[in-house]
């Protein structure tokens, strides 16, 4: 849908990928307001960059690993400028009305939040996002062994979670 | 023949190659055991895209969709820039309104030790602030602006504004600024004994809110901190364009008779 020959303008393609864009900078920000603003730096970044864009690439994979950059841009600015900012815990978080109790089951959301970064956001790109092994693995800049290992760990955790009953 | 978990994942999310994939079909189905494994691989799979797909569903915010619409014209870099952009824009984006919360939340004495930090203010290798006898002063291109620069000019080699000038109750001449490059922020600094000392400084820059928007003159937007603190120090009303050349021409000197 993002090749040659398409006929929409990339402007186009780009507003029918908002809905995913913010869905996966949620599982990158795991804050909704931070999710909308690295999105939109993302837009007005790749806007100024489409020269850069190969045609034959998958424009859905290009804009995640732009709105990943963006990402890593702000938390290495937020850590040299630790004093000005909010601390992380009082932004709009997701996932933050979910009332866990022991013993019953969690809700997807709640054990995606349990998992470590790397394994979250591997589980969110190919499990969520639909990206092929290389896509995904192109996106987060690893090698494919390096994302079906944290595909794979991902995996067992959420089953674990989400089964607590089920062998593994 | 067993099968690695790796295999099998890869067949789950349809990464195999079509001859693989028939050997582990054919595997499949003769072992029970693997299929309820490879079942609930798939009811895992299937679980999470239908607890996000509503997310899917929901209305995308319109500053969002005014983003693609409206390009910016000039190359975004970094994160810097891009706030820069949406601050200029009419849509704007929940950091600079979080930050401004934080802005306003700040009491003026806790900002002068939180200013320590913005020692690192820099424009083209020039510490723009730095601490003096137990103060913070202007140096570098603030200190020049402070001094020379008239009240709402913003030359275009200039990173830094003048906001307003004024009389303090104690006579000194003060007088707001704002920087805008890569940091941004804005202050208020006030002449004593040839320097301009930092009395305020708040890193998140916004427009004059409320009863204070009085005070608030073109090409500033000074934190809720600083507008505050001049209420609290002016004496009179704000230096006039007249007033301030006079007061530039006196180096700033204390008024003799406030």
């Amino acid at each position: 849908m993002n090749t040659i020959g398409t006929s929409k303008s990339v402007p186009e393609q780009l507003a029918a990928l908002l809905p995913r864009l913010r869905r996966f900078a949620r599982h990158l920000t795991r804050n909704r307001d931070d999710a909308d603003d690295v999105v939109q730096i993302a837009l007005e970044r790749v806007l100024s960059r489409l020269d850069q864009w190969r045609r034959d690439a998958r424009l859905d994979s290009w804009m995640f690993k732009i709105v990943r950059n963006v990402w890593i841009d702000e938390l290495r600015s937020r850590r040299r400028q630790s004093t000005i900012f909010l601390p992380p815990e009082s932004g709009n978080h997701v996932g933050e009305a979910i009332i866990e109790r022991e013993g019953e089951l969690l809700s997807v959301q709640a054990a995606m939040a349990r998992l470590p970064e790397d394994q979250r956001i591997a589980v969110s790109l190919v499990l969520i996002e639909g990206l092929p092994y290389k896509e995904a693995a192109e996106v987060l800049e690893i090698p494919i062994g390096t994302l079906t290992s944290r595909l794979a760990r991902g995996r067992q955790a959420l089953q674990a979670l989400l089964e607590p009953g089920e062998p593994t | 023949m067993r099968i690695s978990e790796e295999t099998l994942m890869a067949f789950v999310d349809g990464e195999l190659d079509p001859g693989t994939r028939a050997e582990v079909e054919q595997l499949l189905r003769t072992d029970p055991e693997l299929a309820a494994h490879v079942e609930r691989q798939r009811n895992l799979r299937a679980r999470l895209q239908s607890a996000y797909a509503p997310e899917l569903a929901e209305p995308v915010p319109e500053r969002l969709l005014a983003a693609l619409r409206e390009p910016v014209s000039a190359p975004v870099t970094d994160l810097e820039e891009a706030r820069a952009a949406r601050q200029a824009a009419p849509t704007r984006g929940h950091w600079t309104s979080r930050r401004w919360r934080w802005a306003s939340s700040m009491a003026a004495g806790v900002l002068l030790a939180v200013g320590v930090g913005f020692l690192l203010w820099r424009n083209s290798q020039l510490i723009m602030i730095r601490a003096s006898d137990g103060a913070l002063v202007a140096s570098g291109a603030l200190s020049r602006s402070l001094f020379n620069q008239l009240a709402g000019d913003s030359p275009s080699a200039s990173k830094v504004t003048v906001g307003l000038s004024f009389v303090a109750k104690s006579g000194d001449y003060c007088r707001t600024f704002s920087i805008e490059h890569g940091t941004q922020g804005s202050g208020l600094a006030c002449h004593r004994k040839g320097e301009w000392r930092i009395e305020v400084l708040s890193q998140p820059e916004s427009a004059a809110q409320g009863e204070l928007s009085q005070y608030r003159t073109a090409g500033s937007s000074l934190a809720p901190a600083v507008l505050s603190a001049v209420q609290g120090q002016i004496a009179g009303e704000p230096l006039d364009r007249t007033a301030e050349i006079a007061a530039r021409a006196r180096g700033w000197r204390a008024n003799p008779n406030p």
